[in-house]
């Protein structure tokens, strides 16, 4: 809080009356010859426009902003731990029980074998919540999310001043949510599930957290012209360690959940197909990008069309990482790197013929898993969607949890979504929306798509092939991870298991994010003249 | 630089745009469409029980004992379909083996949606009551907020009973066991969808108990912090009037402070939780009256008597009783008192607790005597919601003669095990060792000897009433299920109760009880005075439980009026000593004061007080119903 105060102070007063008298700008531009009959990003351009383009320096521009969403999540995380003082019964206080009362299975604690050798061992447990600790976890919690914010601030700004200032900020909220969430749901998860591990979700939300922000600086500040001309140079050799990696995994990976996508390097348990992800649609932006002439026709050559031989590489290459990752037996990723390398191509030619085909062989390698019934985890999970309300409750939990918020929401602190199965990692949509609300769940989308657009114009805006096309397909990789985690959620889609981008629980997920955000702010810094406007 | 590189990039970030609006849109859509649903039920169709049997000819079900495991990939082999299996799975975890059958548990599976249960709900949750409608458990709207709060105006004298239904525990109890009538909401309404907002809430439906609140929370508190349990229940219909654990647990610490009436407010006293959770020689959250059993001494004369009556043996037989039997090994005390010929036959030695007798008696009965505990509802659970369907509360099994089998069923002795543990017979036969009872199962036995030798189903609902209207106060609602219970099967014949019945009066009267009554009534019956001054006749049998390494556990059995048996109890009072000198003062102050439970529209007293025991209170140390089953055979 009172760091953001300072933030503000120490913001120059923008000059409100040229800003807002731009506010009435877009009707009157609107009538502008350049308006053409197919749809341009120019509106929505202009809009933000107002806000990259005027006269307060980019730095100053993204305090304010960081500002905001510290004081958004802030008041978010205070304001839970009110309303749950005011709770009915809400015992507090690790305590701890008898190990042959914790082995009913009534009591959260740490594992420990049942039935237990002494029945009277004192096992710490979780009895609920702490009321009486006040706000001071809390408080602690936002100033080391202010700081790590603080340093991505000031080592983007010292080496990328000219970065776009919304991305950070939009990214910071949605990071933010995500911790707030974890705050939230520990102690119930902890008395719910009774498992006392989960009392600390919040501390190690916090920690990914906090080191994310500083690791996209730093990504950004290393991500010059040079190193991005690098990493396209070695474009196959990325797709190769991709591709290796995953074999590694599907052979030598722990099994959770049916599927084996996890390794663990010294103890840590890593996810590495999240960052095999940002590998996947780097590498493609650099092939694709080498290729692009010679992708689509010329103007005049009226025989050249789309030529297949040219694709094939590229094709090669997603399912040199897609059919390792079928090992694995998850399916979710293989679809999110099948649809993003899918986009990719599109914004590389622009053609709708290869975008409706690939569509159409995702969905039919779908239908022929479901129907083969291998690997099994397709089947469960269709079968899930197709049926919410069958044996398994997940589905039906996330419908109930979700009919439950209305408008406003339930408050944060006072739902119920705690009972939804994963829903730290899988169902963070539902679990803010339920106590948040339809307001909710507009400032989540609104992050997203300020988070996006960024990307996307800061693809559009850059002259050098392979990080246009590598903008492009990281914001669209974050756009198809939201939208199918959403969907799913929602029952629009079948759930798989992937992280909601930048919010939900989970270390791997989040360092991926903020890499992928480091190389979308350093790319960013490139399309920009030195004087702070748009090229 | 490739022109349409920019545009088909906008073109790709305007839909991204609109994808995430529609999502938006959809989320508005789920938000505002679909009423939260109590619950959907699963049911499991013909083609899941055949899936299961294709599943079973196919190999994949394999049988071990009782135990029955699924072979997944065989499984999968079989059934290709996931959901098929997900079901054929569902079955599997229910199933039970019954010799070479399988049974299959086809009820309906519920999925709940817990928002519309408990403190979160605004729908009014049913009341438990008690016999004469006074309010045992309740929800008050809570101000300010459109919840509710319960409250359990008898608060740890009726926990054993109620359980609770809080936020932030788990429900227990019958609040758990009758949640789907007390719980109210939309449960059974065909037109589920959006149904909350065409039909107002409905209250949940209220329970009428069989206790009686007054007289429940008179025995808690006359048992004054000592450890025990009582059961008083009604001979003829197997209603239980009051079903007593002392120390108990107050409910209302978790949601409701009693005091001020005030809900929402945090009483939890955390470290008086966790005491509790360790306190392992009080365990106040511990069923004492039907969740435990413990060797009930010589108040299991009682099954021995009627087994020795009804395999045919006469009344007159007598056993020499010289102290201590070789064929026993059991310790008795009664040839000091100078009889001719250390005679003993029946009823004397139900009156004076002679194990001698009884020690014997049970090794010439072998496994008849095993027969007719079983009769008397031993080596089964009693269910205390027999009657009410849907619904069922299973107590812990009391057992006699028998072993722990698969699957928690008790498994009889055979002839050769009666054979060949010739002592422990004698012990099980004076309720020691091999036998184990719980309160509850000890009070269904009196009922059986007081009601003439028929069987009674010992149940705590009396009555399910509709919600009350929340527009009309007093209202109770409209009784829909009544359950009835009259004396079933015929469990030992009328005169061999009516002995043993004599043989009760006879305890009271010069017997091991005779210090507990200091009138006479004129048939010249033993009595005590109630504090409504009414003379009540009363006839029991005490019972000392030796325990290895502590005081022994006090027991009494007992039945009042002594002629025309009414209500019976068990009174249980844990490491108290002999029998005679803390259940049974207490068990006989409950039966006077129980006696007029039954009659219409008399109030009841507050307050028990142990009767005067005549001269000399305490009974002599070593006194005749020591039960000393030699050689170490404590507690099993």
């Amino acid at each position: 809080m009172d760091l953001g105060r300072t933030l503000l102070r120490m913001t120059p007063p923008p000059r409100r009356r040229g800003r807002s008298r731009r506010v009435e700008g877009p009707a009157k531009r609107r009538r502008r010859p350049f308006i053409r009959r197919r749809p341009t990003l120019r509106p929505v351009r202009d809009l933000l426009g107002r806000f990259r383009a005027g006269r307060p320096s980019e730095a100053a521009r993204e305090r304010v902003l960081l500002a905001v969403v510290l004081v958004a999540v802030g008041v978010a995380l205070l304001s839970f731990e009110t309303a749950f003082a005011l709770r009915p019964g809400t015992p507090s206080v690790r305590g701890s029980a008898p190990a042959s009362e914790v082995c009913k299975g009534h009591l959260p604690a740490a594992d420990i074998d049942c039935p237990p050798a002494d029945p009277d061992q004192a096992v710490p447990v979780l009895l609920a919540l702490d009321t009486t600790a006040g706000h001071r976890e809390e408080l602690l919690a936002l100033a080391v999310f202010a700081l790590s914010l603080l340093l991505a601030h000031a080592v983007l700004r010292t080496f990328r001043p000219r970065a776009d200032p919304t991305l950070l900020p939009a990214a910071a909220l949605l990071t933010g949510i995500g911790m707030v969430l974890s705050f939230r749901l520990a102690p119930d998860l902890a008395v719910h599930s009774a498992r006392a591990g989960f009392a600390e979700l919040g501390w190690r939300h916090l920690a990914f957290a906090a080191a994310g922000p500083p690791l996209a600086a730093a990504v950004a500040a290393l991500a010059g012209s040079g190193l991005l001309r690098s990493v396209e140079r070695c474009r196959w050799l990325l797709l190769g360690a991709c591709a290796a990696v995953m074999v590694v995994i599907g052979v030598a990976g722990m099994e959770r959940n049916g599927v084996r996508l996890v390794v663990d390097v010294a103890g840590v348990v890593v996810q590495p197909v999240e960052f095999i992800k940002v590998g996947v649609v780097v590498a493609l932006a650099a092939v694709l990008a080498r290729r692009e002439d010679f992708l689509v026709r010329r103007r005049g050559d009226r025989r050249g069309w789309l030529r297949p031989a040219l694709l094939l590489p590229v094709v090669a290459g997603a399912l040199l990482v897609a059919l390792p990752i079928f090992v694995s037996l998850d399916l979710g990723p293989v679809g999110i790197i099948g649809v993003a390398s899918l986009a990719m191509i599109f914004c590389a030619t622009g053609k709708v013929l290869p975008l409706v085909t690939g569509f159409a062989a995702v969905f039919g390698v779908g239908a022929a898993t479901y129907l083969a019934g291998w690997p099994g985890i397709v089947r469960d999970r269709v079968d899930l969607w197709l049926e919410p309300f069958r044996l398994n409750q997940t589905m039906a939990e996330s419908a109930w949890s979700l009919a439950a918020a209305g408008p406003w929401g339930t408050g944060l602190g006072q739902g119920l979504a705690y009972r939804v199965p994963e829903v730290q990692s899988d169902f963070t949509f539902t679990a803010w929306v339920e106590e948040t609300g339809l307001v909710g769940c507009a400032v989540l989308l609104g992050a997203l798509l300020v988070l996006i657009g960024g990307g996307m114009l800061a693809a559009a805006r850059s002259r050098v092939p392979f990080q246009r096309l590598a903008a492009a397909g990281l914001a669209l990789l974050v756009a198809i991870q939201a939208t199918v985690i959403i969907a799913g959620n929602l029952g629009l889609l079948p759930l798989t298991g992937v992280t909601l981008p930048f919010t939900s629980y989970g270390g791997s997920g989040l360092l991926a994010n903020y890499l992928a955000l480091g190389l979308l702010l350093g790319i960013s810094h490139q399309t920009r003249t030195t004087d702070g406007r748009t090229r | 630089m490739n022109p349409r590189a920019r545009r088909s990039i906008r073109i790709a970030a305007l839909i991204t745009a609109m994808v995430l609006v529609t999502l938006g849109l959809c989320t508005a859509e789920e938000v505002f469409r679909t009423a939260p649903e109590t619950e959907r039920k699963v049911f499991i169709e013909n083609a899941a029980i055949l899936d299961f049997q294709l599943a079973v000819d196919g190999g994949a079900v394999q049988i071990d004992g009782s135990e029955l495991s699924l072979d997944d990939e065989r499984l999968a082999e079989l059934i290709p379909s996931s959901r098929r299996r997900l079901l054929v799975r569902a079955l599997a975890k229910d199933a039970r083996v019954d010799g070479d059958a399988i049974d299959l548990d086809t009820t309906p599976i519920s999925v709940r949606n817990p928002r519309l249960q408990g403190a979160h709900s605004p729908v009014p949750r049913g009341r438990i009551l008690d016999r004469r409608l006074r309010v045992v458990a309740e929800s008050l709207p809570v101000p300010g907020r459109d919840s509710r709060g319960r409250i359990y105006p008898y608060g740890a004298a009726a926990y054993p009973v109620t359980g609770a239904a809080v936020t932030s525990a788990r429900k227990q109890g019958l609040e758990l066991r009758l949640d789907d009538a007390l719980r109210g909401g939309l449960a059974d309404h065909p037109a589920r969808e959006r149904a909350l907002a065409l039909h107002p809430p409905q209250a949940g439906d209220d329970v009428v108990l069989t206790i009686d609140a007054e007289m429940q929370q008179a025995i808690y508190r006359a048992f004054e912090g000592r450890r025990g349990a009582a059961v008083l229940m009604d001979v003829d219909t197997g209603e239980v009037l009051a079903y007593v654990s002392a120390p108990s647990w107050d409910p209302n610490v978790w949601d409701y402070d009693l005091d001020t009436r005030r809900p929402w407010r945090n009483t939890f006293d955390a470290q008086a939780w966790e005491q509790a959770g360790f306190d392992r020689e009080q365990r106040p959250m511990l069923d004492r009256a039907g969740g435990e059993s413990k060797p009930p001494g010589s108040t299991f004369k009682a099954v021995t008597a009627s087994a020795w009556l009804g395999a045919g043996h006469l009344p007159a037989e007598s056993v020499r009783c010289l102290g201590r039997s070789r064929e026993t090994r059991l310790r008795c005390h009664i040839h000091r008192l100078d009889t001719e010929d250390h005679a003993m036959d029946l009823l004397p030695a139900i009156a004076e607790s002679c194990n001698t007798f009884f020690g014997l008696a049970g090794q010439e009965l072998g496994p008849s005597l095993g027969t007719t505990a079983t009769g008397f509802g031993f080596n089964a659970r009693f269910d205390l919601l027999a009657g009410v369907p849907d619904a069922s509360w299973p107590t812990a099994p009391s057992f006699a003669f028998a072993e722990r089998g698969e699957g928690g069923a008790w498994l009889p002795h055979d002839e050769r095990w009666y054979r060949a543990n010739r002592y422990l017979v004698a012990q099980g036969a004076i309720g020691q060792n091999v036998v184990e009872a719980t309160p509850l199962q000890m009070a269904t036995v009196t009922a059986v000897i007081a009601n003439g030798g028929r069987w009674v189903d010992p149940h705590l609902v009396k009555e399910l009433r509709t919600g009350r209207d929340p527009s009309v106060r007093d209202d109770h609602g409209v009784g829909y299920l009544h359950v009835v219970s009259t004396p079933g099967a015929r469990v030992g014949a009328a005169e061999d109760a009516a002995l043993i019945q004599r043989g009760m009066v006879m305890v009271m009267a010069d017997g091991t009880g005779r210090k507990l009554t200091s009138e006479e009534t004129a048939d010249g019956l033993p009595a005590v005075r109630n504090s409504r001054g009414q003379l009540v006749s009363v006839a029991g049998k005490t019972g000392t439980a030796e325990v290895k390494d502590h005081e022994p556990h006090s027991w009494f059995i007992g039945y009042a009026p002594a002629d025309r048996p009414r209500i019976a109890v068990a009174v249980l009072v844990e490491n108290a000593g002999a029998g005679a000198e803390a259940a049974a003062p207490l068990g006989v102050a409950v039966l006077a004061e129980g006696v007029t439970l039954l009659a219409p529209g008399v109030a009841q007293p507050t307050e028990i007080a142990a009767p005067p025991v005549a001269d000399g209170a305490a009974p002599i140390p070593g006194h005749p119903d020591d039960a000393d089953a030699s050689g170490g055979s404590g507690e099993r």
